[in-house]
């Protein structure tokens, strides 16, 4: 997975957004097929088996439960399998569910992989590139929040050494804790002021605050950029000529398999898979170089 | 060349009587690595702020600094922050950004360089210190030591001429801190960067120093080289405080009488206690140490972790401490020291093996009940200290420990009389220094009356002057029947304190002895009076040891 973690931040923030936007708002099966097997492909390899298989429990109790909580707040569908006071439970709502249970797995593993794909400071970079001084402040943030919980932990820690507070009744308790938040807090002050005094004696606000960035566009960051500009455009193109829509109410209409929706079909896979052909093609390529 | 040139400095800050420096000369040539030394309160970090224009603080000044020949207020800003590097003694709050590189790279933003010409700077910057291994690292993953080597780094990445450093390592351990200086030294000797460090810890920089400033309440003692400062103070300020702050070297030199020129390192130690004295008398009588028969803290065969999966900080520890004796635990950073004074106040609970505390097991005290027995002093003293001033936190003691106003009083007197605090008490813990600060808060602790004092470094950053102090306070409440155990990494302080030092390695405790077979028998973990004596004499660990050796040797003077 190398080779698609270390593409340029912007390609993959495109990539993940436009994967997510198809999966979000598309209801088709054959789409949500190709996004399940796609995701879980890719947070496998970017995490492990086993990681999977732990939260694969959790997951199918997800899709269980938005298929079969459907039909109990859409009365919509043809086909009803069974009905007590004024519940109808009909065939077209509990595949509607199921199928909204799916798209939440996939939209969650496409989450996971962008958090593991886009870390912090691929973000910073993101930021940064228009707004210098936006990327520092995250960046000065980022180590003063959890400074701030290391702090508290230790404070709260030494007072219950000093066996002080009695930590039997609540109103002690919050007392002790509030007592300690408001003495980390000036604590957080001072060395804060510190820090500026260190930025101010590295020239702060003298000229104008630089980008710096360790990323830069490379010649395949552009090739692989063109193919994902391609693949959009062509799912686009299909999806306003070829009919992908599909509609779960009244009744199951055939699944679309024009000329046009095979086209988006494709486009979608090809976007899909695309980390894992370009891991497949850098295991072959390492293989042939060795 | 001269870089800086220092003409009748005085300062005073607002409001404040008292010049905090008074009448300051010197000048400093270009490629000279001068050390700023002096007992704390003596103005050295406002000197050194003085030198830097975006640090100067506000006050009354008279008289003039000039950098390469212009008046440091008339030189052109972006001149004065980028030519002048300052790093400051607190290695966490000096760092603005959350990773090592865009750390680095924080100064040549700010001199607006474009991406090219920055890559090319912290790249090489990084080679010289060695932290590329950690380059793309958080900051938080970094050990207090790589911190304030990245501080150095990240001032001279900007290729700046003088390079100001205000005690830099006071909060590290001496490894760390030995790392630390030989980077200095690299910048100093192959960049050729003049360099101007505050510090207390002559030991390692006073034999290489190309010259020395003493400082004592805001005016200067002398500038001058490393010999010639020697010899100034052993005739001129033969009864000052200062003594007790130079290296071991200097110190036994300045207490014999012998006209030889003065020692600077181990190596120049040990050939003038050849060449001057014989060694008939090799050791000092030792009395048996005895400790008394009931145990204050016991511990055995103590395992700890954090959390379920990682590994043991605690791999089967056996310590016992008996009642009224002094334990100094040493070793390095990271070893565990501290976690195991936090299994033994019961702060980590161990999942394997058994800690007593004063004949009773930790599990059978209850509620906060083991805190009238036990009190432990965290590494950073300031965690005790919730309220606005010293004397609101002491009163917090008298509330939760229900003592009515005359024990209070009585208490309270006694022990600032003791620690002689009684004029700190009104002022915010913030603004008192390291050592005052570890005395007001062994105040507070001593307030709840314990048994069992475990303390988390205390000497950590002190000068030598506090680090007395606190030695002798602790000797008078060891008197008083209090136990002391204590994790620290000065070696010299252990020597002059402990009634037993420990070794703390690998998660366990490695050795256990008196200070003077415990230091003579380990080769380099051990004091510079040891190391400089050791061949020559027996059991010599401190200076005053080796002095009085020699002087029990003078009559076979060579």
């Amino acid at each position: 997975m190398n080779a698609f973690l270390k593409l340029h931040p912007s390609i993959l923030s495109i990539y993940f957004f436009a994967i997510i936007a198809v999966t979000m708002f598309s209801s088709n099966p054959v789409i949500l097929i190709i996004s399940l097997i796609a995701s879980t492909c890719i947070y496998c390899s970017l995490s492990g088996f086993t990681k999977f298989f732990i939260k694969a429990k959790n997951y199918a109790v997800i899709i269980i439960i938005c298929t079969f909580f459907n039909p109990l707040f859409s009365k919509n569908g043809k086909t009803v399998l069974y009905e007590f006071w004024k519940i109808k439970i009909t065939l077209q709502s509990l595949l509607f569910g199921f199928s909204f249970g799916v798209m939440l797995i996939c939209s969650i593993l496409w989450f996971l992989c962008l958090s593991q794909a886009i870390t912090s400071d691929k973000i910073l970079y993101l930021f940064g590139k228009r707004t210098p001084k936006v990327a520092l402040t995250i960046s000065l943030s980022l180590r003063l929040i959890p400074d701030f919980f290391a702090k508290f932990r230790n404070t709260s820690q030494a007072q219950k050494a000093l066996g002080i507070y009695n930590k039997n009744s609540l109103k002690e308790r919050i007392k002790s804790a509030s007592d300690v938040f408001l003495s980390v807090c000036g604590d957080v002050l001072e060395s804060s002021a510190q820090t500026s005094d260190s930025m101010r004696a590295r020239g702060f606000g003298i000229n104008k605050f630089a980008v710096y960035s360790n990323y830069r566009f490379y010649k395949h960051d552009f090739l692989v950029s063109s193919i994902i500009a391609l693949l959009i455009v062509g799912f686009v193109f299909g999806s306003i000529f070829g009919e992908l829509k599909f509609y779960y109410y009244p009744t199951l209409p055939p699944i679309p398999f024009s000329t046009y929706s095979i086209f988006c079909y494709v486009c979608f896979g090809l976007l899909a898979f695309l980390p894992i052909i370009i891991k497949f093609k850098e295991d072959v390529k390492w293989k042939y170089l060795m | 060349m001269e870089i800086l040139n220092v003409k009748d400095l005085s300062f005073s800050y607002p409001d404040c009587e008292n010049k905090c420096l008074d009448d300051i000369s010197f000048n400093i040539e270009s490629g000279d690595l001068v050390v700023l030394s002096g007992i704390y309160g003596c103005g050295k970090t406002t000197l050194l702020k003085m030198l830097k224009p975006q640090l100067s603080p506000y006050g009354k000044k008279v008289g003039e600094v000039s950098f390469n020949g212009t008046n440091i207020n008339e030189i052109d800003e972006t001149l004065s922050a980028f030519e002048i590097g300052f790093v400051m003694q607190n290695p966490d709050t000096q760092i603005v950004s959350d990773k090592v590189y865009s750390e680095l790279a924080f100064g040549l933003q700010n001199m607006g360089l474009d991406n090219y010409e920055i890559q090319r700077k912290i790249c090489e910057v990084a080679d010289f210190f060695g932290i590329s291994d950690w380059f793309y690292n958080d900051i938080s993953t970094l050990s207090g030591g790589q911190k304030q080597l990245l501080n150095l780094a990240s001032v001279t990445v900007m290729n700046p001429n003088l390079l100001l450093l205000d005690e830099p390592t006071a909060q590290l351990d001496p490894i760390s801190s030995t790392r630390f200086f030989d980077a200095l030294l690299r910048l100093n000797s192959e960049l050729g960067i003049t360099v101007i460090v505050a510090e207390h810890r002559l030991n390692e920089l006073w034999p290489i120093a190309d010259k020395i400033i003493l400082m004592d309440k805001g005016s200067m003692l002398l500038c001058e080289s490393p010999k010639v400062a020697a010899k100034i103070i052993k005739n001129d300020f033969s009864n000052s405080p200062l003594i007790k702050a130079l290296p071991s070297a200097v110190q036994i030199y300045n207490a014999l009488d012998v006209e030889s020129e003065c020692p600077l390192s181990v190596s120049d130690a040990r050939r003038f206690l050849t060449v001057n004295f014989n060694n008939d008398i090799k050791c000092l009588p030792h009395e048996e140490y005895k400790t008394s028969s009931a145990v204050a803290l016991e511990l055995c065969d103590v395992f700890a972790k954090y959390e379920k999966n990682l590994p043991d900080i605690l791999n089967g520890v056996n310590l016992k401490v008996f009642e009224g004796e002094c334990v100094c635990i040493l070793g390095s950073n990271g070893a565990g020291k501290s976690t195991m004074l936090k299994t033994a106040a019961g702060l980590l609970k161990s999942y394997a093996g058994k800690i007593k505390i004063g004949g009773k097991k930790l599990s059978d005290y209850k509620g906060s009940s083991l805190y009238n027995y036990v009190a432990l002093l965290p590494q950073n003293p300031r965690e005790i200290f919730l309220h606005q001033t010293v004397l609101e936190d002491l009163l917090q003691v008298k509330e939760s420990k229900k003592y009515n106003d005359d024990e209070f009083e009585e208490l309270k007197t006694k022990v600032c009389e003791m620690l002689n605090i009684t004029s700190l008490l009104s002022m915010h813990p913030y603004d008192l220094s390291g050592g005052q600060i570890q005395k007001v808060a062994l105040a507070k602790l001593l307030l709840l009356q314990p048994k069992l004092l475990l303390l988390d470094e205390p000497v950590k950053g002190l000068d030598s002057c506090a680090k007395q102090e606190l030695s002798d306070i602790f000797k008078k409440l060891k008197q008083s029947g209090v136990t002391i155990v204590i994790v620290t990494h000065d070696v010299e302080f252990a020597a002059i304190t402990a009634d037993r030092c420990a070794m703390f390695w690998g998660g366990k405790i490695t050795s256990i002895n008196v200070p003077h077979k415990f230091f003579s028998s380990n080769n380099f973990y051990t004091t510079s009076a040891n190391r400089l004596s050791r061949h020559i004499f027996d059991n010599a660990i401190t200076c005053d040891d080796v002095i009085a050796l020699c002087k029990q040797n003078r009559g076979g003077m060579r």
